[in-house]
């Protein structure tokens, strides 16, 4: 019996997948079984030097530069056949876009069950993870009654713990030739700093309390290190110092980040109607009656210039 | 061309929930159920195929008898036909089960191309389309956010982690869709009295051969938190620095937009 | 009969005749339109035909207005001599005498007089035309060689008219044409002797007569006919009723105006009706802050379009389709920029409703194309699911009144009123703090009432004005039930929108509640004593203001009141503003507004904001939502949110109790 780790990447390994192996690790480690590692894409060379230390003992690469893009059509049929080779009764994979794409492709294979974006992980007699429904409103706590189960887990959430010896053992296979329905292009990598408003998960939003347009690069910094999209309210908008693509509310974009910072913002019911949908609302306003602080979840009365400045500060300690 | 929509029928978003004896969740007052929003989208961006081509485009969904007035809708939007096969206990149906009726259904139709919402906005499930679509044994590409008709083939663009990448799909696939592909229109008055005297076509899992046991969930829900259902309201005190230092350590601990 | 007569007869039927074949074409286009003239309550008709029409009330609240009642009552006589002298031409010696002296010299001292008036009026009309230039008057080159040509037939008509009687008296006192007589002929004239002149004088007359009569229904002064019926005809309907589209007829192809022929009779009548006086525009904030829309090319742009398409319209069957008004005719920034403010139709002299025509295309695009800016689509996307424009929890609409210790309908049943808080007073913080002032105010005077809660909906003003009636339609049905329920018969409104829909909508569903908005019932309090406030404003407060809320003041004539509240409390000192009660200018918030973006020209609310701002007063009173969030936001982008603060009458009482 085995777990099978998913490093469904692009030729370069990233946090995400660490977090998947490290889960991985954690519940072959309860549960007693073998954990094996699967990798199709472009070579990742001596990167994956990286996997050792989550106590995988073998990892099976399929390496090719014309696989340049983890399709289903390819990848699907391997996993199904490693599945059976190695006994497999879980698979955890990362639940990025293409992640949870190719976990619910397996899943419909094995005719397993498949629980997506998992942010905990557990093993007690059987699989258990929790996992936000209702957009986070509701936490439910799930178990597999059958196996193979299969998971995926929330990017960015569960740490990337390295506790056991050892080196992994790379099997590589020759990726095999399908003909596949869907041909990929061509890949187009954009610039970080461009976080769509409404796709981002982090939103730092300031309003008429900037006091100016040159007072943005405050917020932009910290938009920087969390890897945050800047918002506006429409005043300032309104006042000519952002433009109207930045404007949130009723009649500017609806957003639902996870996380929603507004600072200087009064949060008139105008603004509200845009943001509404955020996970987790913090407010930083200088006026202790500010409406906004009767709608967020943390408030911190204070001048947006020392606050902020001292947020970014903390935050690039806490994420570097 | 024909198209295939799935749809699925969900509380309304700003919907208040508490928790029942069962370990369930229920919605507090009237819920109002709506087309779960990414729906939206694949049904718009079915309805724009089906207009630059000749075509038919069906919605299939798989729900309670709350699932009608969100078929309804479908059709007023400009959906052909809707077939929903209903059951009352769609809700304890787990993304495995709901992808082999989808794809019972499915199957009977023969469809060129079938649109999914890249999730369902109440369990958040994210699997139900790419199960139907590796069921049929057809390619699919998820989270799609430009689709282009080319002839007998597509074009389309999907987010990957830090960008995005353009594939050409040929026939038949399934696309999931990400919000802002389109511009989910307004239904029309006319459409809306029409899909009034439209037959919704209602299917059981007898008459598409499935059995308890296919559709049987693996999966039992031991417990249900809800974490926030209203906003905290929490004013943080201290000096300036020390409030800033416990919002990190909040948001570090609670995991929030890291 | 002399050759001169029959010339006259021939002359003047060819005249009539092109006159009446004119009359019935524009009327035939008129017919075009749908169902029937009003003719009810004919008692109220003709007392406003009187004081709009003849009395020229609307007219004269300009001071411009004073030289078109002249004109207005000018004409009236002079045609009365016109017409006798035309028929004496024909039969010599032909008088109106027979008509009893004390009139018919009236009639004679009228022509007179009021001739005289009408060449003072018209030189001044000149002047403003062609000197002054009004914004309003502005139009196309050929408006102002109609004006013209218009003008020099009055006026030439009007000198023969003097030279005809200098020269042969009329019974009765005339006094110009004696002093012009005394002028020039030194007293008596022997009509013999200058009876050439006098023949010259009265072919000029005549032949001007009968231009006159062929070109008038060509021309933009189709008013002269069209006005008075106009004004009588006018809907005899509360004003802030936009009446229910006909939803359930299975017959009906489409609804809302998509084509000319969809408008009513009486919109159709309007268009000729319409004196391109600019009245309208001028008070319109859409065109001040210059946005495309004004109200008189509204009207004029309907109008040419009937002109043109009218011959085909007639020809072909009923049932065929005309052309789309859509984006020619009205275009897409002219039909979404209205905020429905209703000063359109309140500054109209004749009657012409532009707004309600606008609202009739809006009806047409969003049920009939679902095309309509995304922003409001979004608006009504909210109210659909939750039931307020925020898409707010519907569970949480009662949450406002937690702890303050008011019961429910369905808590307590037995109250004499229902507070209906209505969307922004139950979700918008800000005004939340009105509804709790009026919820203050209601319990120290120990009036029993509740609220609906949880159970509360949208009233519709907002889906309605945008045109999606069906929507409208819903909510008021599910409101009257919710009300029938339980047995509610007053309703109390903080918003004058919800105000204005649940008493002159609402009916017309059979709904029919006694609705009164809170400024009237705390003039109420105050006045049976019930309420005591302790007289005094807050100190900070100096200089105070009130905004008038189109739908209360325009819509439904609260304009007292408010004031009222305000003057009652001691040291206040209340300024007008510039453009105040039924002159008021919108804060651009109605007609769905509220929830689309301004992108053209200025920002309504900045325009008032700046009249506030200037009147230089640092407490503005406002009784309504929307124009209190319009105006705060309006100060704010002014700068001026520290000097001038914004307070509802409820809250400003509620402070004093
Ligand atoms: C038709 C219409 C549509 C609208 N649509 C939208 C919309 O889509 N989106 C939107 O946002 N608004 C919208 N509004 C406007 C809305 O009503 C509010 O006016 C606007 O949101 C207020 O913006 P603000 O909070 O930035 O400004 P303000 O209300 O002026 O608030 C500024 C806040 O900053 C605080 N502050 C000042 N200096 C500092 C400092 N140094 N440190 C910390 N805090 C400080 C102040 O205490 C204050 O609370 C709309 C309004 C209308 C009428
Ligand atoms: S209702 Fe107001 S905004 Fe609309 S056209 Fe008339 S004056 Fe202009
Ligand atoms: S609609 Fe009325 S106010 Fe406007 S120009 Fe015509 S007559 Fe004047």
């Amino acid at each position: 019996m085995s777990i099978l780790a998913l490093i469904a990447q692009q030729g370069e390994l990233k946090s995400s997948a660490l977090e998947a192996v490290s889960v991985a690790n954690q519940i072959a480690q309860k549960a007693d079984m073998q954990l094996i590692a699967v990798y199709i894409g472009p070579p990742l060379a001596d990167q994956l030097k990286r996997l050792e230390g989550f106590g995988i003992e073998k990892i099976v690469v399929f390496e090719s530069e014309a696989v340049t893009y983890y399709q289903n059509d390819i990848c699907v049929p391997i996993l199904q056949k490693l599945v059976t080779e190695f006994d497999i009764k879980v698979i955890i994979g990362s639940a990025t876009s293409i992640g949870k794409e190719v976990c619910a492709s397996i899943a419909a294979k094995l005719d397993a069950e498949l629980i997506q974006d998992c942010i905990e992980v557990d093993w007690d007699d059987g699989l258990q993870a929790k996992k936000p429904i209702f957009a986070g409103k509701i936490i439910s706590d799930i178990s597999f009654t059958n196996m193979p189960a299969i998971i995926s887990v929330r990017p960015n959430i569960l740490p990337v713990i390295r506790n056991r010896e050892g080196a992994p053992e790379i099997i590589k296979r020759e990726m095999p030739h399908v003909p596949h329905a869907k041909s990929i292009k061509n890949i187009v990598r954009e610039a970080k700093s461009g976080v769509e408003l409404t796709e981002a998960k982090v939103i730092v939003a300031g309003g008429r309390g900037i006091g100016g347009p040159e007072n943005w690069p405050v917020l932009q910094e910290l938009c920087d290190v969390m890897g945050a999209a800047l918002g506006a309210s429409r005043s300032a908008v309104d006042a000519g110092w952002i433009h109207h693509t930045h404007q949130i509310g009723q009649t500017g974009k609806v957003v639902s980040p996870d996380l929603y910072i507004a600072c200087g913002i009064s949060g008139a019911i105008q603004h509200q109607a845009g943001m509404r949908n955020s996970k987790v609302v913090v407010a930083i306003n200088k006026d202790p009656g500010a409406e906004i602080f009767s709608s967020c979840d943390y408030g911190i009365v204070g001048d947006l210039f020392e606050v902020v400045p001292l947020l970014t500060k903390e935050m690039r300690k806490l994420l570097s | 061309m024909k198209i295939v929509v799935l749809i699925k029928s969900v509380p309304d978003t700003a919907s208040i929930f508490k928790v029942a004896e069962d370990n369930k969740f229920v919605v507090i007052g009237n819920p109002k159920f709506i087309m779960s929003p990414y729906d939206e989208y694949a049904l718009e961006e079915a309805i724009k195929v089906k207009e630059s081509v000749s075509g038919e485009v069906v919605v299939v969904s798989f729900g309670d008898e709350n699932a009608l007035e969100v078929m309804r809708t479908a059709l007023a939007v400009g959906a052909d036909s809707a077939i929903l096969v209903e059951n009352s206990d769609a809700d304890s149906f787990t993304g495995k089960g709901v992808s082999k009726v989808l794809a019972a259904v499915i199957k009977t139709l023969s469809p060129n191309i079938i649109f999914a919402g890249k999730q369902a906005v109440d369990d958040d499930g994210c699997q139900v389309p790419e199960r139907v679509a590796e069921i049929l044994g057809i390619s699919h590409a998820s989270a799609v956010t430009r689709f282009e008709l080319q002839g007998l083939t597509a074009e389309a663009d999907r987010e990957v982690e830090g960008g995005y990448c353009t594939m050409e799909i040929t026939f038949p696939a399934l696309c999931t869709v990400e919000k802002g592909i389109n511009t989910p229109r307004y239904p029309t008055l006319p459409n809306i009295m029409k899909a009034k005297r439209k037959e919704i076509r209602k299917m059981t899992l007898e008459e598409l051969n499935l059995s308890a046991d296919d559709v049987r969930p693996g999966l039992t829900v031991n417990s249900i938190s809800l974490p926030r259902q209203e906003r905290l309201l929490k004013k943080l005190e201290g000096e300036i620095g020390a409030q800033v230092k416990q919002l990190t350590s909040i948001l570090r601990e609670e995991k929030i937009g890291l | 009969m002399t050759i001169g007569n029959i010339i006259i007869l021939v002359l003047l039927s060819a005249s009539l005749s092109f006159f009446s074949f004119r009359l019935l074409h524009l009327l035939k286009l008129i017919a075009l339109g749908q169902g029937a003239l009003p003719l009810d309550r004919k008692a109220h008709r003709i007392k406003r035909l009187l004081i709009d029409g003849f009395g020229q009330r609307r007219v004269l609240k300009q001071f411009s207005g004073v030289g078109h009642f002249f004109i207005f009552w000018g004409f009236f006589f002079v045609s009365f001599g016109t017409i006798e002298g035309l028929i004496s031409s024909i039969i010599p010696r032909f008088s109106f005498s027979f008509l009893g002296d004390p009139f018919y010299l009236f009639m004679n001292f009228g022509q007179d007089v009021f001739g005289l008036f009408v060449i003072g009026a018209l030189l001044v009309s000149l002047y403003r035309r062609f000197v002054i230039r009004p914004v309003r008057m502005e139009g196309a080159f050929s408006h102002t060689v109609d004006a013209l040509i218009i003008i020099t037939l009055i006026f030439v008509l009007l000198i023969m008219s003097y030279g005809m009687r200098v020269i042969d008296p009329k019974p009765g006192w005339t006094p110009v044409a004696d002093v012009l007589r005394e002028f020039i002929f030194h007293g008596t004239v022997s009509s013999t002797s200058y009876s050439v002149a006098y023949a010259s004088f009265e072919w000029i007359h005549h032949s001007v007569v009968l231009c006159f009569l062929i070109y008038i229904l060509y021309s933009k002064h189709t008013h002269i006919l069209f006005a008075l019926p106009n004004i009588f005809l006018k809907p005899d309907k509360p004003l802030g009723l936009i009446e229910k589209l006909d939803l359930e007829d299975e017959t009906v192809e489409h609804f809302g105006i998509q084509g000319i022929t969809d408008f009513t009779k009486k919109d159709l009548l309007d268009l000729f009706a319409c004196t391109e006086c600019g009245r309208c525009q001028e008070a319109c904030p859409a065109y001040i802050t210059g946005k495309p829309l004004s109200p008189k090319k509204v009207i004029l742009n309907l109008k040419e379009h009937l002109l043109e398409a009218g011959p085909a319209l007639l020809k072909k069957s009923e049932t065929e389709f005309s052309q789309p008004l859509y984006s020619d005719v009205i275009n897409k920034d002219m039909l979404w920029s209205c905020t429905t403010c209703y000063a359109c139709e309140e500054a109209c002299p004749v009657g012409i409703a532009p707004m309600k025509k606008i609202i009739g295309i809006r009806q047409a695009r969003v049920l009939m194309e679902g095309d309509f800016p995304e922003e409001a689509q979004r608006a009504l996307r909210n109210i659909e699911t939750q039931s307020n424009p925020w898409g707010l929890p519907q569970q949480q609409r009662g949450q406002w009144a937690e702890g303050l210790g008011i019961k429910t309908l369905a808590e307590n049943p037995d109250v004499e009123y229902l507070f209906f808080a209505g969307c922004a007073g139950s979700y918008d913080q800000r005004y939340i703090s009105v509804s709790k002032a009026i919820a203050a105010i209601l319990q120290k005077a120990g009036i029993q009432f509740g609220i609906l809660g949880n159970e509360e909906l949208c009233t519709g003003d907002s889906a309605k004005r945008i045109g999606n009636d069906y929507l409208a339609q819903e909510l008021a049905v599910a409101n009257i039930a919710i009300f029938n329920r339980y047995g509610v018969r007053k309703i109390i409104t903080s918003c004058p929108h919800c105000f204005n829909t649940l008493k002159n909508e609402y009916p017309e569903y059979g709904g029919c509640f006694e609705v009164i908005h809170h400024s009237d019932l705390i003039v109420d309090l105050i006045t049976s004593g019930r309420l005591q406030p302790h007289s005094r404003l807050p100190v900070d407060t100096k200089k105070i203001t009130y905004h008038d809320s189109c739908y209360l003041g325009r819509y439904n004539q609260i304009m007292d009141a408010p004031r009222e509240v305000i003057a009652r409390l001691k040291g206040s000192k209340l300024v007008e503003l510039k453009r105040n009660r039924e002159n008021s200018f919108c804060c651009g918030a109605g007609g769905g507004r509220m929830w689309m973006e301004e992108k053209i020209g200025t920002a309504i609310n900045v325009a008032r904001s700046r009249e506030i701002i200037d009147s230089g007063v640092d407490t503005v009173a406002t009784a309504c939502p929307f124009c209190m969030n319009m105006l705060a936001d309006g100060i704010k982008q002014e700068g001026r949110v520290e000097e001038i603060k914004i307070r509802d009458i409820a809250e400003i009482v509620a402070e004093a109790l």
